[in-house]
């Protein structure tokens, strides 16, 4: 039946809006206009030229269940334990469904100032800035999928870095779905505001526990301040089962700088949806990504940098490797304003198809408006070289183990990025599970010996 | 023993007839110089030994001890010990020559039914290889032949053959774009490799080489065959006279 989700959302919404009466008339407000804003709009069909490849059938085929509630008892410390880091010291984050779990999270030692928690308590403690900020940057009006999640979110992450202050441990943000019983919906909503001057590196990881279809509907808003400097690292390894939309939008402020990397290995349907505005000049962005889908899997990257400013820089480079029946999207959207005078914008996408079968559609889309800038983009799409796998196996290497070098060497230029060491080895690890493992795992180990 | 033994080796390539019945024979401890201007179909005859693909043999046999060599796959000729040091090496960005030359020696030892080398051994063995083509042995962590010189890529490429210990090399044209002081460390290398137990196929235009690293045996390549067999003083005669008496004395058999 169709719009069969659009009247669970609808119905989702009457039910809970009563359980929240006491947050904020601002905070309510902006309820009601987004479930507003999303009755009024559609999901999108491939008509809808930035959905164009995008399969959304999935929405209206699994019954899927709104959580509304927190319910994570059942997840204990041992099922969490594979998606979390053993070795590195993390403001740990965890969300069950969308809610936090204090019982699973772990906070490190810090400064009162510093808020590292969830949005729900900080509804509260944090009143002037969540007016200030929330559903800013993510406007309902622009995207179902940010209405929605304006609609019904409760809670998510909310990380608030005064100004001056370097946050020393990786914060881990770990979102997990429990679909043991039913298929389900939830949508966590962050807010991340990095002060003055602030440093901070925030990793996003999210799995399924269950094998009924999990759908999961992320929105994030993000406020640099001036000179502040935020690395974000996606990784998005979930199951078959797994169906995630994630709208990140951030804003950046005079000389800050964001870096983020999202490496996309395994899941169902994937749409990463990664804006910047540089809203002021002397700022950097810099989007890294890297894919390798096999089976049936489907990935669709949209950035968006909107150079607002002058002398403003952004660098994308994002590779894919695709495998069997895969199917990749990047669509790379630059903005140059017309006061966006020195902007310099480099883009590239380069992919390497393993099968006949597997696809890739790449669009580069340059609106310059300025005319004193440095543009440039690249696409390239090809098999892996013939040349350097002959050379490869007339040094007695195998066809099968000199494909995984090469593929390893290409992955590497984006995953060598990942600056903290314990979460780009366990990225490698992920890949060399795809490749063959022991040779290529110990012939790294080896180069730290040699260094 | 003959450890390599071409007969009447013909291959095609995209339809033309490049090699037009080639015999050889070469035995341990020799080394082979195969002379020929361009054209002649040297680069043919180094790249179906190694078993590259777009070659289509259409005639003769290759054995290699006791095997046919022309059967094995690319990967499986280098384990049984042959060794093709390429005129052009590839670069190979994000592969470093440690991860790429263990990987290749213990897929070899794999073959051989041997334990893999550890770490520490085989960073042993790559810093005495490294000496004898007079390589830095920073360079193990560099992507395999990127930005290098042609110089540094032919070192290389005897470096990497120190490494493989193979029993059969054939050399495709190592000296080409060399200065004097490369062609020198290569031959040098390559003389220190040579033993009673392994042979080398030298492929070269120019004589210069082979001043160097003397060979036991001198074959002329003209037009897809062996037009003619000798020692050290056909190369010589060859680098006074040029390949035009070879051309005319052939052309002339041809139409008798």
């Amino acid at each position: 039946m169709p719009d069969n989700f659009k009247n669970k959302v609808l119905d989702s919404y009457k039910s809970f809006i009563d359980l929240t009466q006491n947050q904020s008339e601002n905070f309510l407000k902006i309820r009601k206009d987004a479930i507003e804003k999303f009755e009024s709009m559609e999901f999108p069909t491939i008509k809808n030229e930035e959905w164009k490849y995008d399969n959304l059938s999935f929405i209206n085929k699994h019954d899927f269940n709104i959580i509304s509630i927190a319910d994570g008892e059942q997840i204990s410390q041992e099922m969490i334990a594979p998606y979390s880091f053993q070795n590195l010291d993390t403001h740990f984050l965890v969300f069950i469904n969308g809610f936090y779990s204090p019982r699973l999270s772990k906070i490190q030692s810090k400064k009162k100032s510093i808020y590292i928690g969830n949005l729900a308590d900080a509804i509260n403690k944090y009143p002037e800035e969540i007016k200030e900020h929330f559903s800013k940057y993510s406007k309902s009006e622009s995207d179902i999928f940010i209405a929605m999640n304006t609609a019904l979110a409760q809670d998510g992450a909310f990380i608030y870095i005064p100004d001056g202050i370097s946050i020393e441990h990786p914060i881990h943000l770990l979102y997990l779905t429990d679909s043991r019983k039913n298929a389900i919906y939830t949508n966590p909503r962050n807010l991340i505001i990095a002060g003055e001057c602030s440093n901070v590196k925030i990793i996003e990881s999210s799995y399924t526990i269950g094998s009924m279809p999990a759908f999961t509907n992320l929105v994030s808003e993000m406020v640099l301040d001036f000179s502040s400097n935020v690395e974000y690292y996606k990784i998005q390894n979930n199951g078959d089962n797994s169906f995630y939309i994630g709208t990140s939008q951030t804003i950046q402020n005079k000389a800050s700088s964001y870096n983020s990397t999202t490496v996309s290995l395994k899941g169902n349907f994937i749409r990463n949806n990664l804006n910047t505005l540089l809203n002021a000049e002397s700022c950097e962005a810099n989007f890294n990504g890297f894919y390798y889908l096999d089976g049936n899997n489907f990935v669709d990257n949209h950035t968006l940098v909107d150079h607002a400013n002058p002398n403003c820089v952004s660098n994308e480079n994002y590779k894919g490797i695709m495998d069997d029946k895969s199917i990749a999207v990047f669509n790379g959207k630059v903005i140059v304003r017309p006061d966006a005078q020195k902007t310099n914008a480099l883009q590239t996408n380069r992919n390497i198809l393993l099968t006949d079968e597997a696809k890739i559609n790449s669009k580069p889309q340059l609106e310059i408006f300025a005319d004193d800038v440095k543009c440039s983009h690249g696409a390239t799409c090809g098999y892996l070289d013939k040349e350097a796998m002959f050379y490869l196996r007339a040094r007695g290497i195998g066809e099968e183990m000199a494909k995984s070098l090469l593929l390893n060497a290409f992955a590497g230029e984006i995953i060598e990025k990942i600056n903290i060491s314990e979460l780009r080895d366990e990225i490698k690890r992920q890949i060399a599970q795809r490749l063959i493992v022991d040779d290529i795992y110990f012939c790294d180990v080896l180069e730290q010996i040699v260094e | 023993m003959a450890l390599l033994k071409v007969e009447n080796l013909k291959v095609k390539v995209e339809e033309n007839l490049i090699l037009k019945g080639i015999n050889l024979e070469v035995k341990q401890g020799e080394i082979h110089a195969i002379m020929g201007p361009n054209g002649s179909g040297k680069s043919t005859l180094a790249n179906v030994l190694a078993g590259k693909d777009e070659y289509e043999v259409v005639g003769g046999s290759v054995t290699y001890k006791d095997m046919n060599l022309l059967e094995l796959a690319p990967e499986v000729r280098a384990r049984v010990g042959i060794f093709l040091a390429f005129q052009y090496p590839v670069e190979i960005a994000g592969v470093s020559n440690a991860n790429f030359m263990k990987t290749a020696l213990n897929e070899l030892r794999k073959y051989k039914g041997e334990e893999p080398l550890d770490a520490m051994d085989f960073l042993q063995l790559m810093k005495e290889r490294a000496k004898l083509v007079e390589i830095d042995p920073t360079f193990m962590n560099r992507a395999v032949n990127q930005g290098y010189s042609g110089g540094e890529k032919k070192r290389n490429e005897i470096f990497q053959m120190a490494m493989m210990e193979p029993k059969l090399a054939i050399l495709n044209e190592t000296d080409s774009g060399l200065d004097i002081d490369a062609l020198k460390i290569v031959a040098n290398g390559v003389n220190k490799l040579s033993n009673e137990n392994n042979a080398f196929l030298v492929i070269t235009h120019y004589q210069r080489l082979l001043d160097y690293i003397i060979p036991d045996f001198v074959h002329v390549l003209y037009n897809g065959r062996i037009v003619k067999s000798g020692t050290k003083k056909l190369a010589l005669e060859l680098e006074e006279k040029g390949y035009d008496w070879i051309k005319k004395e052939a052309d002339a058999l041809q139409t008798v």
